[in-house]
This record gives C-alpha cells, sequence and structure tokens, in this order.
C-alpha cells in the first residue's frame, strides 16, 4: 500500500532544505563541511525510520555525531599506530654519537 | 455563503497561529470547505495541528493518504508545544475507496461521540468546545474512474447529506481539489459539493498569482 | 448413462446454464452442459430486503430467495443475509446491477466473482483436474476430482497446440509492422502471404476444421492476428471457426490503462476463446518466467481459467486464492471495499507507518560475504503469526502482540489468509527440495521449476494484496502487522548475527549480508542458520557466500551508498547482479552484455585482490565494444532501447526522446496508451530518436549518444574501486599510460614508460587525485578510502 507518511529520507531532505538559508551564508569550505556532516547522517536512515521519532531532525543529529565519533575514534587509532612507529625508529648515527660524546 | 480569497503560503512555512479570525471562523459550527486546483491538505495540517495543539480533539479522515505526522511535530514544536500532545488530539483514519471514506462519514456519531479516557498531559486550558472534523483530499476517491460515475455521485450525496448531520453538532471542514482536466465529467462531484456547504474558501497556490479567480455567484 | 474420465479444460456461462469442455486420455473432447444456480447476498433492514423480493418477483426473475447466515470477516461474527440464487448463470451481473440499482445502501456480497470461478469450487473441481464424469446425454448428472491441486506431480491432457505468428522479425504489428502469417501445427508449418487474403482466410479455417487445436499460442494474437482474421473473415462472409464452441462468438476485451501504486499500468486488449485456449506470447504477464507450465499450476490453484490467467497480473490469482477459502469457510466476500481504518492517534500512525527496514549498505568492495534470506518472508510470517484481517486487533481471545505496535493478534484460530497461503508454502516448499535434489538431465525438473516460479509470483503479490485498496480482504492493520514482524525479526537475527561475531554490511527487508574474518565456507554458517531458525521461527537460508561484492555509491550523492545497487560473484562462479544497467529494461542489449561480460571476467577473481587484478581485461574487454560502438558497426537491433510511456503522447511537455517516438508513432496512426512500451533506436541529427517499426533498412545510429551510455555502463562496473568518468574516458580512449592530474608528478617507482592497461595494479593507487587537493572529490576520496578499511 502506498504509504501516508514521508519516508524517512524525504523528512531528511525536507530538513536539509530547512537548512538552506543557513548553509547559503557560510564560507565556501564551511558548506563542504556541512554537507559532510549531513551525508554522513543519511547512513542511518533505516535506523532513523525505525525509531519512528516525532521529530527526525534530533535523530539526524545524533546520527551525524555517531558519525563524527567514529572518525574521531579512527583517528585516535592511527595517531597512536604513528607514535608507536615513531618510538620504534631508532634515533640516528649522529644523535647516538652525541649522545655518547656528550 | 461567503466565498472569500485565500493565498496558500509557501510550503513549509504554517500559517501564523495568530490568524485569529480565520480559527475563529473554523470554530464555528458548520459545513466548510477548501478547495483548489490542488487538494489543499497542508493548509489544514497546519490549522488542525494548532487546534489540536490547544487541546481540541480532532477527527480526521484522511481520502488522500498524505496525512504527513512530521508536519505536525515540527509545527506543534514550533508552537512551542509538546508535539505529542497535538498527535495524541488527533484521531486518524485513512480510506482508499469511495465506500470507505463514505462509510467512515456515515457511521462517524453525531458530535462525534465522547473521547476514549486519555489521559492527556499538560493541555492548553482544558478541551475547549465540541470535537471536530477535518476531511482530507474529499474527492480524490470520488475520482476513481474504476468507479462508475452514477455511483459516485449517488455516494456522494448520501455522504454529504451526512456530513451537514455532523455539522449541525460541530465543526466539518472538508478539502477537495478538481477533478484533472481531461476528465470533465467529474465536475459534478465537485459543483455538488460546493453547492452543500455553508462556507467555502478558494486556494491560489502562489505560481500563479496574476490569475482571475473563479468566482461562482 | 455414460461414465468417462478426462480433463476439465474450459468452463464458462451458456444458454441457461454452464458449458464444461471434457478432454479425454485419447485427446478428444467433449461438449457438455450443466445446470448452476450462482448466489449473491444483501444486507441491510428486513423492509428494504422484502422491497428486494418483491421486485424480483415482479420482473419474474428467474431467482430462488431465501433468508440465510453468513460470516462477514471484519465484523467477525454471522450476519443475517438474503440469498438471491440466479438459476441462469448469465444473468447474474445484469440481476444484481439491477437490484443494487434499486436499493444502492443495502450492502451487497458475493456479487462479482467470476462465473467459471463459482461453478468450478461449487462442484469441488478445478481446471486441469483429472476427472470421472457421469452424464446423460450431454447433460453432466456429476462430475468429481480425482485429483488434487496440491499435488507434486499430475499428469496433463494430451494438447493439440497450433502457433500464430507473423513471418519476419517479431515486431510489433500494433506499431505498424505487417508481414505474412505463419501457423505451425503437428510438425508442419504453413505460410500464408498477406496479399492473399482470401486464401488466408480459407486456409486458416481450413487447418482448424482439420487439425481442431485444443490450444492457440500467438504472438501478437490479442493485438493483431485475432482481430484481422476476424475482419477477413467478416469482409469475404467466410465463417471462421477460432472457437470450438460454433455457438459463441470471440470474446473481446478492449485495452485499458490503469494506475496502480503511483505507475501506470497498461492493460493490452484481449481475444478470447470458448471450448479452446488463445495464449498470447506478448501479452502474457510473466510468462517467460513461468511459461505455460506455471499458466496451469496457477489455473489449478485458483479456480481460473487457464486463458484468464495468462492474461491478468498474479494479484488476481491469489485473490481468487482467498476467495476460494472465504466461500470454503461461509465467509462473505465483500463487493465494494468499504470497511475503513479504524481510528488511530497521530502517535499511533507515526508508530506504525513504516516499511521493512533498509539499510545504507556499507559502501566499496568487500569480500568473503555471506548472503542470508528469509524464504518467502511475508507470506511466512502471515502464517506464523496467523496475520489476517479478522485475527489483527481481535478481541476474542488473549492474543500475541505485534512488536512496536502493541495490538494484539488472535491465536486461537487460523485466519482466513494464513489457512489460504498455508498450503502454498508448505507446496513450494518441496518443490525447492525436490529441485535441489533431481539430477540435471530429470524430465521433471523444467516444469518444476516453472511452477515453483509461479508460486514465488503468487506469494510475492499477496502481501501487497492485503493493504492494497481493492483486494477484498485487504486490511491496512494487518499489513502494518506484518510490516511490524519483519522488522523485528531481522532486528533480532542482526542481533544474533553481531553476537556471533559477524558485521553486517547490508540489510534488506528479508535477507542481510555479513562478514567474519576467517569464515569463507558454507559450513561456517550451518549453526548460524540454526540458531536464527529457532529464535525467529522463520526459516532462512543462505543465499551464497560471495568471492567479491561490490556497494555502489549514489549517482548523485556519492557520499552515500544505495540499498538496491550492487553486484559479486558467488563462490561457484555466478554473479547477482542488482539495480545496475544490466538489470534495467530500458537498457540497450549490447550494453547489457558488455555489463554482464565486464562483470563475468571479473568474477574469476576469487576475492577482492582477484577482483582488482582482473581490471585491466575487463577494460580492454570495454574498450573494444566502445571502439566498435564508435566505429559504428554494431547491428541496430542490439541498441534498441524500450521505454515505457508513463502518459498519453499528447501530454509530454518537455522534448525527450521518449516524447518524440510517442509522437512519431502517433503520427503514423497509431494508437498508444500509458503504460504501453515503445522501442526506439538513437539516430543522428536533430531528429534525435527514432521508432524502431518505422526504421527501414541500415540506418545509422547516433554512436557518440551510445558511447556516453555505455561508458555511464563501465562506470558502474568500476565504481568500486574509486575510478570516477573522466579516469574511464582516459583508460578507455584516451592514453593509456595516463596516470594522474595534470601538473601532478608520478608516485616513486612508477614505470611511466609501460602503459597503464597492462599493469596489474590496484587502480585505486592510480588515478585518483591527490587527497591534499580541496575539491569534490576529497569526500569522494574518503568514502572510498574506507571501503579498503578494516573493521573497527
Amino acid at each position: 500500500m502506498g504509504r501516508t507518511l514521508p519516508s524517512i529520507t524525504q523528512a531528511f531532505l525536507q530538513e536539509q532544505q530547512s537548512l538552506a538559508r543557513f548553509r547559503r551564508a557560510l564560507r565556501q569550505e564551511d558548506q563542504r563541511a556541512l554537507d559532510d556532516l549531513l551525508g554522513s547522517s543519511r547512513q542511518h536512515l533505516a535506523a532513523a525510520a525505525y525509531a519512528s521519532h516525532l521529530l527526525p531532525f534530533e535523530v539526524m543529529l545524533l546520527a551525524m555525531l555517531v558519525e563524527q565519533h567514529k572518525q574521531v575514534l579512527h583517528l585516535q587509532q592511527e595517531i597512536e599506530v604513528i607514535q608507536s612507529t615513531l618510538r620504534d625508529i631508532p634515533a640516528d648515527d649522529g644523535d647516538r654519537k652525541r649522545e655518547q660524546e656528550g | 455563503m461567503q466565498r472569500e480569497l485565500v493565498s496558500l503560503p509557501y510550503p513549509d512555512i504554517p500559517l501564523p497561529a495568530a490568524d485569529a479570525a480565520m480559527l475563529e471562523a473554523l470554530l464555528q459550527p458548520r459545513l466548510a470547505l477548501f478547495w483548489g486546483a490542488h487538494t489543499p491538505t497542508r493548509a489544514l495540517l497546519a490549522y488542525l495541528t494548532v487546534l489540536a495543539a490547544r487541546g481540541h480533539h480532532v477527527h480526521v479522515f484522511d481520502g488522500g493518504n498524505r496525512f504527513d505526522g512530521y508536519f505536525v511535530a515540527r509545527l506543534a514544536r514550533r508552537l512551542s508545544s509538546n508535539p505529542r500532545t497535538a498527535l495524541e488530539h488527533i484521531r486518524l483514519s485513512r480510506a482508499f475507496t469511495c465506500f470507505q471514506l463514505a462509510e467512515l462519514i456515515k457511521t462517524a456519531p453525531t458530535g462525534l461521540g465522547t473521547q476514549e479516557s486519555d489521559i492527556i498531559p499538560d493541555a492548553d486550558a482544558g478541551a475547549p468546545g465540541p470535537s471536530m472534523l477535518f476531511v482530507l483530499d474529499m474527492l480524490t476517491t470520488f475520482y476513481d474512474e474504476s468507479v462508475p460515475l452514477r455511483d459516485a455521485e449517488r455516494l456522494l450525496t448520501n455522504t454529504i447529506a451526512h456530513l451537514k448531520r455532523l455539522a449541525s453538532a460541530g465543526p466539518v471542514i472538508v478539502g477537495a481539489r478538481e477533478p484533472r482536466i481531461l476528465v470533465k465529467e467529474r465536475w459534478s462531484l465537485l459543483d455538488r459539493l460546493q453547492v452543500a456547504v455553508d462556507a467555502a474558501w478558494l486556494l491560489r497556490s502562489p505560481e500563479d498569482p496574476g490569475q482571475e479567480q473563479l468566482m461562482l455567484f | 448413462m455414460n461414465t468417462f474420465f478426462g480433463w476439465l479444460f474450459d468452463v464458462y456461462a451458456s444458454g441457461d446454464g454452464m458449458t464444461v469442455w471434457v478432454i479425454d486420455p485419447d485427446g478428444q473432447s467433449h461438449h457438455l452442459h450443466d445446470t448452476f444456480t450462482p448466489t449473491f447476498y444483501a444486507h441491510g433492514p428486513r423492509q428494504e430486503l422484502r422491497s428486494v423480493c418483491q421486485m424480483l418477483r415482479n420482473r419474474g426473475a428467474p431467482v430462488t430467495l431465501r433468508r440465510t447466515e453468513r460470516i462477514d470477516l471484519f465484523l467477525d461474527r454471522h450476519i443475517e443475509v438474503l440469498e438471491v440464487g440466479v438459476r441462469i448463470p448469465d444473468l447474474l451481473p445484469r440481476l444484481f446491477r439491477q437490484v443494487a440499482d434499486f436499493r444502492p445502501n443495502l450492502t451487497y456480497y458475493n456479487a462479482d466473482i467470476s462465473l467459471p470461478q463459482r461453478y468450478v469450487l461449487r462442484r469441488g473441481i478445478f481446471p486441469l483436474a483429472y476427472c470421472s464424469i457421469d452424464s446423460e446425454g450431454r447433460r453432466i448428472q456429476r462430475i468429481e476430482a480425482l485429483d488434487s491441486p496440491w499435488e507434486i506431480d499430475y499428469p496433463l491432457p494430451p494438447l493439440r497446440t497450433m502457433n500464430l505468428h507473423l513471418s519476419g522479425e517479431m515486431q510489433n504489428p500494433g506499431r505498424g509492422y505487417r508481414g505474412d502469417l505463419l501457423v505451425e501445427i503437428e510438425g508442419n508449418t504453413f505460410h500464408f502471404p498477406r496479399e492473399h487474403s482470401r486464401r488466408l482466410v480459407l486456409g486458416m479455417r481450413h487447418l482448424l476444421e482439420h487439425h481442431d487445436p485444443d490450444v492457440l499460442i500467438s504472438t501478437y494474437g490479442d493485438n493483431y492476428i485475432l482481430p484481422r482474421l476476424l475482419e477477413l473473415a467478416r469482409h469475404y462472409g467466410i465463417p471462421l471457426p477460432l472457437n470450438r464452441d460454433r455457438g459463441e462468438g470471440v470474446l473481446r476485451k478492449s485495452a485499458s490503462s490503469y494506475s496502480s501504486y503511483g505507475r501506470v499500468v497498461f492493460r493490452n486488449e484481449q481475444h478470447l476463446l470458448f471450448g479452446r485456449w488463445h495464449l498470447d506470447r506478448q501479452n502474457a504477464f510473466l510468462a517467460n518466467d513461468y511459461g505455460v507450465d506455471g499458466i496451469l499450476e496457477i489455473a489449478r490453484l485458483s479456480g481460473l481459467p487457464p486463458q484468464t490467467v495468462a492474461r491478468v497480473s498474479t494479484g488476481t490469482g491469489i485473490s481468487a486464492m482467498q476467495i476460494a477459502t472465504a466461500l470454503r469457510r461461509g465467509v462473505l466476500v465483500p463487493w465494494q471495499k468499504r470497511q475503513p481504518e479504524s481510528l488511530k492517534s497521530g502517535l499511533d500512525l507515526l508508530a506504525a507507518d513504516k516499511g521493512g527496514l533498509v539499510y545504507t549498505p556499507i559502501a566499496g568492495l568487500h569480500e568473503h560475504v555471506a548472503e542470508l534470506d528469509f524464504t518467502a518472508m511475508y507470506p511466512s510470517i502471515m502464517v506464523h503469526f496467523n496475520v489476517s484481517p479478522e485475527t489483527v486487533g481481535a478481541k476474542c481471545c488473549d492474543g500475541e502482540l505485534i512488536p512496536e505496535l502493541g495490538t494484539p493478534v488472535c491465536r486461537h484460530r487460523q485466519g482466513l489468509v494464513p489457512e489460504t497461503l498455508e498450503p502454498l508454502l508448505e507446496k513450494r516448499g518441496r518443490y525447492k527440495a525436490l529441485i535441489r535434489e533431481l539430477p540435471e538431465d530429470d524430465p521433471r525438473l523444467e516444469a518444476y521449476r516453472r511452477r515453483y516460479s509461479a508460486h514465488k509470483w503468487l506469494l510475492v503479490t499477496c502481501f501487497g494484496y492485503l493493504g492494497y485498496k481493492n483486494a477484498r480482504f485487504g486490511r491496512i492493520e494487518a499489513h502494518e502487522a506484518v510490516n511490524a514482524y519483519g522488522r523485528e525479526v531481522l532486528l533480532r537475527t542482526k542481533e544474533i548475527v553481531e553476537a556471533r561475531g559477524f558485521r553486517v554490511l547490508h540489510l534488506y527487508v528479508d535477507g542481510l549480508w555479513i562478514h567474519k574474518p576467517g569464515a569463507s565456507g558454507r559450513p561456517d554458517y550451518d549453526a548460524l542458520l540454526n540458531e536464527i531458525r529457532a529464535e525467529t521461527g522463520l526459516h532462512i537460508g543462505l543465499e551464497g557466500v560471495y568471492r567479491w561484492l561490490a556497494f555502489l555509491p549514489s549517482r548523485t550523492e556519492p557520499r552515500v551508498a544505495v540499498a538496491n545497487r550492487y553486484f559479486g560473484a558467488f563462490e561457484d562462479g555466478s554473479l547477482k547482479v542488482r539495480g545496475i544497467e544490466a538489470r534495467r529494461r530500458d537498457t540497450p542489449r549490447y550494453i547489457k552484455e558488455t555489463q554482464l561480460a565486464m562483470l563475468e571476467i571479473l568474477s574469476q577473481g576469487r576475492d577482492a585482490a582477484g577482483f582488482c587484478a582482473a581490471l585491466p581485461e575487463a577494460l580492454a574487454f570495454a574498450r573494444q565494444r566502445l571502439l566498435s560502438l564508435r566505429a559504428g558497426v554494431v547491428q541496430a537491433d542490439q541498441l534498441v532501447i524500450a521505454h515505457r510511456l508513463s502518459r498519453r503522447p499528447e501530454e509530454y511537455t518537455v522534448h525527450t526522446a521518449a516524447a518524440r517516438v510517442a509522437r512519431q508513432l502517433a503520427e503514423t496512426g497509431v494508437e498508444l496508451h500509458p503504460g504501453e512500451r515503445m522501442n526506439f533506436l538513437l539516430v543522428p541529427g536533430p531528429e534525435k530518436a527514432r521508432a524502431w517499426e518505422l526504421l527501414e533498412g541500415q540506418v545509422p545510429y547516433d554512436s557518440e549518444a551510445y558511447g556516453k551510455l555505455l561508458l555511464r555502463a563501465v562506470e558502474s562496473v568500476l565504481a568500486p574501486v574509486g575510478a570516477d568518468r573522466s579516469t574511464i574516458e582516459m583508460w578507455l580512449l584516451g592514453n593509456a599510460g595516463y596516470w594522474g592530474p595534470p601538473g601532478a608528478l608520478p608516485p616513486p617507482g612508477v614505470d611511466i614508460g609501460t602503459p597503464l592497461l597492462s599493469r596489474g595494479r590496484i587502480p585505486s593507487q592510480v588515478g585518483i587525485r591527490a587527497p591534499s587537493a580541496l575539491d569534490r572529490q576529497w569526500s569522494d576520496f574518503v568514502l572510498r578510502r574506507d571501503a579498503f578499511l578494516p573493521a573497527v
């Protein structure tokens, strides 16, 4: 049966459209960041639909936070890897000599 | 009978709740019609949301399958009201054939019955006034070509009689659209409805501001 | 008194009763007659019912009238009704109309069930049942079915088949194509040139009389061959015995368009015969899927005659089965659907008006992915949880509560819909097992496959039917219940799967795609499947394990993947493809084949790395295909585009290719309806496109336009490795040594002398712009890069 309520995708799009003026006044690079955020919320449409939250925008914000947090965790991981790699690199000969001498 | 013009606002900006005159007009116990080239469901949804948010019990018979619950919730929130409350005050049934719509209207009790004992938290000053009935997109199912015109006409006449019965006890607001241009014979259905109501508003879409509106009398 | 045996072949109202055709084991047809009194019912105030009786008596209508009780399913109780039995079946529709016009406010039941279906149900038989018949002359005294529609194997009557089609390519005469008539029967082919039309009619008559075929199978018989034959027969005054029953004329139903779920569906005109079947290959709903075997299986199960089954959508088949169950139970079949939804609050609507769960898949190229699918999920839910119009919200017992919605569902008696579906599911399961077990050369296999396919279509439409506005027993609360159970089952499955260490890559209504490092073969999943079956009560199966699988990004929003665009290769090398050009009906054959061939090449790869390693070969192939296309040497019939009209030709406002072609055809006098298909070719010049039937000889096609379409198809295949359009164009059309944007230096170690296509490198390392460039590609790059990240 054709459904009655707008689909969750449509609801998200409506929220996006209502932010059009806000977006317009942003700088270009900030616009891109906003687009990324809005795009990332689309990863969780199914969960938003299932939630049947009265105000989809609230769930949209939460979805954006989830994606952002994942990126943060990922970056943390990468940093740890880089740090431990740096720790394992032996100091170069010049430094060692200076250490030994000094 | 009045013939007034109200221009349709931008699709997402709701009608101001402060349009007290219109709301006052809606609360009269009579049969009112909003019509246009497209069915004015958005406008009616906005009105009924405002009323539901204020504590009125609103019955909605949806003949167009377009009840946008998210729109209602968003608008209720903007009116600084709890969206839950507004939605709880709305009792809805969807009809997909004109027979279903007719059955809904025929079996609706005059006065729309007492509400079931729902606890209504933080309602604005008790339930003011009788329950209201909104019929959204009344005629689309009657325009269905698989229903012979004479059956549709007969059914509509009967249904209108019941709408009048309901209007005697409380406000009944009906939204309807014109049939598609290529379907000439179904105009008789809209005519019947227009003749029967106590008050009517034609809604123009903002896209054609210069067009002469249709004055019927 | 004569007793004999045979198959029920055709049934229709005629004279003062029903005509019944039976074919015996020798292939002999028997023309019999039976009396029959079909009934309809009226409900309302006694006074009104009395007036109806009075009216009927005054008009001397041949009816029997009595007061009785039957069950109204929606009220869930017996009601008192007036039963009107019409002794001359043929008069029922007209008589009913008179009664309904006389007292339109009464509630009517069983008013528009087809007469053949009524008859077979009353007698306890079904189309193609093997029966024993006692007859007195032509009159049937007793008829009894000796087999059942639920049998797996059943003998079919020996049928003489006559094939009718036009000479030349199978073009649509409805678009102006003309040809000679070719008739095939009993191994011989007869060729009737169209210029000698009188001879054509005489020849046709002779063949019909001499061979007396049981079945006419035509190509374009409904919209051209039969009406043309009838026209010629009238013109020459030569009677043409298309019907076996000379007392009847050929039944013509005109074409119509109607809208369903927002789409326009076109129903072609029909020419139906009496005592003989006419099946039109071009006008059979899903005949390509399930053929005559499937048509006959649905006829046996639904009680509808095969000519009808071949032409209607399968929604009608499942509806007929529900009606059969209703009649057996004494349940009234509503005439006009008037039962509305029960009032619900706005909050309840928000909670209930949802569909199945559909994830946004994790885009990119994956490997060793398992796809798990619930078998016939929605019908199984209806049976297992007893979802039916009269059980949802019933107050008769302490029912099970529907998840999320909280409405109770009756558990102590089986609903009408589950009762209808259960034996169908069971039979389907038996065919499935047999198909798996039997060796490939078993002669029964083909028939089983076709019947299985027919069942699939019956079951698929039954869900839509539960809420669809014209479904007699449709009820939106039941539809919502099924959706709610579906979501719950899928979520519980996800929980089980994740608890066992799997990651859910994608989830779609009744299936999910999962992955766990180390799990790559079928045995790894047996325990999992058992646990899911135990927990949900529904049957879930392993569709397959993919060597590699790609979920594609959206064309308009590349950051986001699309739920139903993907392709993958299973362990056995077979492909599964969804949503891309190869699966779209309007894609020209040449492009479809190119895309599929590319995927076949890629399917040689046993994992993601293998996929990438096979890319150069796939690209080289695509390059050849593209160059042939641009050189203009491809056959035009490989480039035909099929388009479905969404409106009448005069309603088009923009000059799309489709609009132009529609107008061309309209100008030659062809009548086109919304929902009908048009075939056309893109041609160079201002015309842009020309209708296929209006092309003569060798016409050049617009190689540039088709080239663009081919590139688009290639783009879909390469999307998982992140090659965008301009990169592909470079690879296929430009210098194959190109590897990066202008001005950028090659990464160290790159051999700029060797052309790109002959390297076996993972293309993701080549051709992607440097990430520091602050442009739109940045987010695309991030998306694609994520595809290669290990599971977090």
